[in-house]
C-alpha cells in the first residue's frame, strides 16, 4: 500500500518502528479517530483470527491493553515498551488475517466459462444470483469503515459483501481488456481464456481471496447507538466488542 | 610556553608558520582525496544500479518488441496453482500484418486466433465461437509499449544476470512491485531473440501466480499462413459476434475514477458494444505495466425498471459485489449509480476493488476539479491531498 500512514502502521505492527517513531505515530493515532479505528481493526483482526484458528479465547485483557496503549499518554519510554510487548503477536495475526477472510467468504463455482453457450450470447446479468450476506460482512455495506484504507473514506463508497462467482460475460470483458494490455499481459489474459477450467478447490482461489484486505476479516463496526448488537463473528470475544463499541466515530 | 610566547615564536619563525600551513593543507588534500575516492566509488555503485535498472528496462522493451514483431512458433507449459497445461502459440508477421494463434494442446482444445481485424475464440468444449471485431492497429511498432522512468516509482527493476534456459543463454530480469497493488514478473529472456523462455507472474511476496515455461521454440523467417487456421470443426457451433470497435470518448467524460491506487491513471475511455448488451463504457487504467479495464453498464434492475439510469446516488439498495477469475485475470464487480461496474485485470483483487469502488459519476462541472485522481502524477504522495 502506498499510503504513507499505512506504511507506518504496518511497520509499527511489525515492530519495525523505533521508540521515537512509535511515539509520534501513537500521538497521531490519538489525535485522529480514523487512524485509531484503523489500528484497532488491524489489531482485532489478528486477535479474531487467533480466536478462530486456535479455538481458544484470546488473551482476556488484550484488546483493553490496545485501547489503553492508544488512550494513554504515549510517553516515549512507554511507547517503545508497548511495541515490544504486544506488537509481535499482532504482527503474526495480521499476516495470517487473510486466512480469516478466506474462511468467511462463501465460495461458489468459479471455473471460467462454465455457463451455457446461450448465456455467452449476451444479456447475461452479472448479478444472476442474490448475494447471501456472509457472517462478518453483513453490516459492512452500511458502514464507511469497510472502505479501503488507501483513500479517505468519505471519497470511497462502502465495500459491499463479496461473492466469488462465475459469469460468462467475463470472457467478453477479458477479450476487450486484452486489447489494452502490454504484449505480456495480453498473452497472459488470452491464455486464461484458452486454459481448461480449473477446479474450484484450487489454491489459486484461496490465494485470490487472501489478497482481499484484512479488513474483510474484521466484523463491521457497530454504531455507537447499537452497542448491544451481537458480534457477527462467531466466537468474537466480548472484550473486542467492548473496544469496538466505545470507539469514537 | 604561554600563548603570547607561542605567537612570538611563530612570528619569529616564518618557516614554522609555513610548516603548519603545509600540514593543514596536506590534511585538507587528504580529506579532499578521500572525499573524491568515496564519491567516485559511490558514483560507480549508483551507476551500476542505474545500469541494472536501465538494462532491465531495455530488456523489457526488447521483449515486448519481440513478442509483437517477430515470427515465432512456441510450445510451452502454462502452470497455475497445481494445474499445468500444454499450449502452443504461433505468431506470424507478414507484410506488416500480425496474426496469432494460441491453442490448448490438452483437454479442451480451445483456440484464440487474433488477426488485424478480429479476435476469435474457439471453445469446442462449449460448442461456441466468440468473434470480436477489433480496431486495425496498422502501425506494428505503435503497439509496443515504451517503459518510462515512472515505472520505477511502482516497480523495482533489476537484471541480476545471465543464465541458461532450454539450453539457450538467457538474461534474468526481475520486476518487483513496490506495493500490494500490482504483480511483478520474473523473466528469463532469450539472449538472442529477447523472447521470454520462462516467465512467472508473482505477487509482492514473490509467490508465483502463473508460470509459462517454453518447451520448444522456433523463430522461422516466414510462417505458413495455414498454421494460423483453426483446427476446430465448428459445424453446429453457436457463433457469438460482438464489436470491439468503439467510439472513443474524451478521458474523464461523465464517469471518473477518484483516487485510484497510486500510479494508476486513466489512459483510454471508450463506448463499445460488448456481448450485444448495449453500449458499455470501457475505461482503461494503467501504471505503465499493469492495466485494469473498468466496464460500466446499466444494472439489471435499472434496465428492467427503465428508470434509475440517471441516478446520482452512488448506492443502490441491492448493491452486491462479485469476484470472478479467468486464468490470472480477475474481475471485481459491484453496483453504484444504478450501474454495474466491473474492473478486470491481472492485478490483485484488492486493486480491482479499490478501482471499482473509486468510480464515480461526475455530477456536472462542479466536481470537475476532483478529477485529479485520473491524472495523478506518479509522485503525488503528498499527505495533504490524501487527508482532505
Amino acid at each position: 500500500m502506498t499510503d504513507p500512514i499505512h506504511e507506518q502502521l504496518s511497520a509499527f505492527l511489525d515492530g519495525e518502528l523505533s521508540a521515537a517513531e512509535s511515539e509520534l505515530l501513537l500521538k497521531r493515532v490519538e489525535r485522529d479517530p480514523d487512524l485509531k479505528l484503523r489500528l484497532e481493526r488491524y489489531v482485532l483482526a489478528g486477535e479474531a483470527l487467533r480466536a478462530t484458528a486456535v479455538q481458544s479465547r484470546p488473551s482476556r485483557d488484550f484488546s483493553s491493553r490496545v485501547a489503553a496503549a492508544i488512550d494513554s499518554e504515549s510517553g516515549s519510554a512507554r511507547a517503545g515498551k508497548y511495541v515490544s510487548q504486544w506488537l509481535k503477536p499482532i504482527a503474526g495475526g495480521a499476516i495470517a488475517a487473510g486466512v480469516a477472510a478466506m474462511a468467511l467468504v462463501s465460495f461458489r463455482g468459479t471455473p471460467s466459462l462454465t455457463t451455457p453457450a446461450t448465456e455467452l450470447a449476451g444479456n447475461t446479468e452479472l448479478a444472476a444470483q442474490p448475494v447471501k450476506p456472509v457472517a462478518g460482512f453483513a453490516d459492512s455495506s452500511d458502514s464507511n469503515a469497510g472502505s479501503s484504507f488507501t483513500v479517505p473514506s468519505q471519497q470511497r463508497r462502502p465495500t459491499p459483501p463479496i461473492q466469488v462467482v462465475n459469469n460468462g460475460r467475463l470472457a467478453n470483458f477479458v477479450v476487450a481488456h486484452s486489447e489494452y494490455s502490454t504484449p505480456l499481459g495480453r498473452r497472459n489474459a488470452l491464455m486464461g481464456l484458452v486454459a481448461e477450467d480449473v477446479p474450484t478447490d484450487q489454491p489459486v482461489e484461496q490465494f485470490i481471496v487472501e489478497q482481499l484486505s484484512i479488513e474483510d476479516a474484521v466484523p463491521a463496526l457497530p454504531q455507537p447507538n447499537n452497542k448491544n448488537t451481537p458480534a457477527s463473528i462467531p466466537g468474537q470475544p466480548d472484550e473486542s466488542q467492548r473496544v469496538l463499541a466505545t470507539t469514537p466515530r | 610556553m604561554n600563548r603570547s610566547a607561542f605567537w612570538r615564536l611563530l612570528r619569529a619563525k616564518p618557516m614554522g608558520n609555513a610548516m603548519a600551513f603545509a600540514v593543514i593543507l596536506c590534511k585538507r588534500m587528504l580529506f579532499v582525496v578521500a572525499l573524491g575516492v568515496s564519491w567516485l566509488t559511490s558514483a560507480h555503485a549508483a551507476d551500476a544500479v542505474a545500469d541494472g535498472v536501465n538494462d532491465a528496462r531495455v530488456w523489457l522493451e526488447r521483449m515486448s518488441e519481440a513478442l509483437t514483431t517477430r515470427n515465432y512458433d512456441v510450445r510451452f507449459l502454462h502452470v497455475m496453482g497445481s494445474h499445468a497445461e500444454n499450449m502452443r502459440i504461433i505468431h506470424r508477421v507478414a507484410e506488416g500484418a500480425v496474426s496469432e494463434r494460441l491453442v490448448s494442446l490438452d483437454g479442451s482444445g480451445r483456440e484464440v486466433i487474433r488477426t488485424q481485424s478480429e479476435v476469435i475464440c474457439y471453445l469446442p468444449d462449449r460448442r461456441t465461437v466468440l468473434v470480436e471485431k477489433r480496431r486495425d492497429n496498422s502501425s506494428l511498432l505503435g503497439t509496443v509499449p515504451m517503459y518510462s522512468d515512472s515505472l520505477q516509482a511502482y516497480y523495482t527493476l533489476a537484471s541480476p544476470g545471465a543464465t541458461r534456459i532450454l539450453g539457450r543463454p538467457a538474461q534474468y530480469i526481475t520486476v518487483q512491485p513496490r506495493d500490494n497493488f500490482r504483480y511483478g514478473y520474473r523473466l528469463w529472456l532469450d539472449q538472442e531473440t529477447a523472447l521470454p523462455l520462462k516467465s512467472q507472474l508473482c505477487d509482492r511476496n514473490g509467490r508465483v501466480i502463473e508460470q509459462i515455461i517454453f518447451s520448444e521454440l522456433s523463430t522461422p523467417a516466414t510462417i505458413d499462413a495455414e498454421l494460423l487456421k483453426t483446427s476446430v470443426a465448428t459445424a453446429g457451433f453457436q457463433w457469438v459476434r460482438q464489436d470491439l470497435r468503439a467510439q472513443r470518448l474524451p478521458i474523464g467524460s461523465d464517469w471518473i475514477v477518484v483516487n485510484p491506487p497510486q500510479g494508476f491513471r486513466v489512459t483510454v475511455t471508450r463506448l463499445q458494444n460488448i456481448g450485444g448488451a448495449g453500449p458499455v463504457r470501457h475505461m482503461v487504467l494503467s501504471d505503465g505495466l499493469a492495466s485494469v479495464s473498468v466496464f460500466i453498464e446499466p444494472s439489471a434492475a435499472a434496465k428492467a425498471s427503465g428508470k434509475g439510469i440517471e441516478s446520482d446516488t452512488p448506492n443502490t439498495a441491492t448493491a452486491t459485489a462479485e469476484l470472478s477469475r479467468v486464468g490470472s485475470a480477475l474481475a471485481y464487480s459491484t453496483e453504484a449509480y444504478a450501474h454495474r461496474i466491473t474492473a478486470v485485470g491481472e492485478v490483485p483483487a484488492n486493486t480491482l476493488r479499490a478501482i471499482a469502488t473509486a468510480v464515480q459519476r461526475e455530477a456536472g462541472d462542479r466536481d470537475a476539479s476532483r478529477e485529479t485522481g485520473s491524472v495523478a502524477s506518479p509522485n503525488s504522495t503528498s499527505p495533504a491531498s490524501r487527508t482532505q
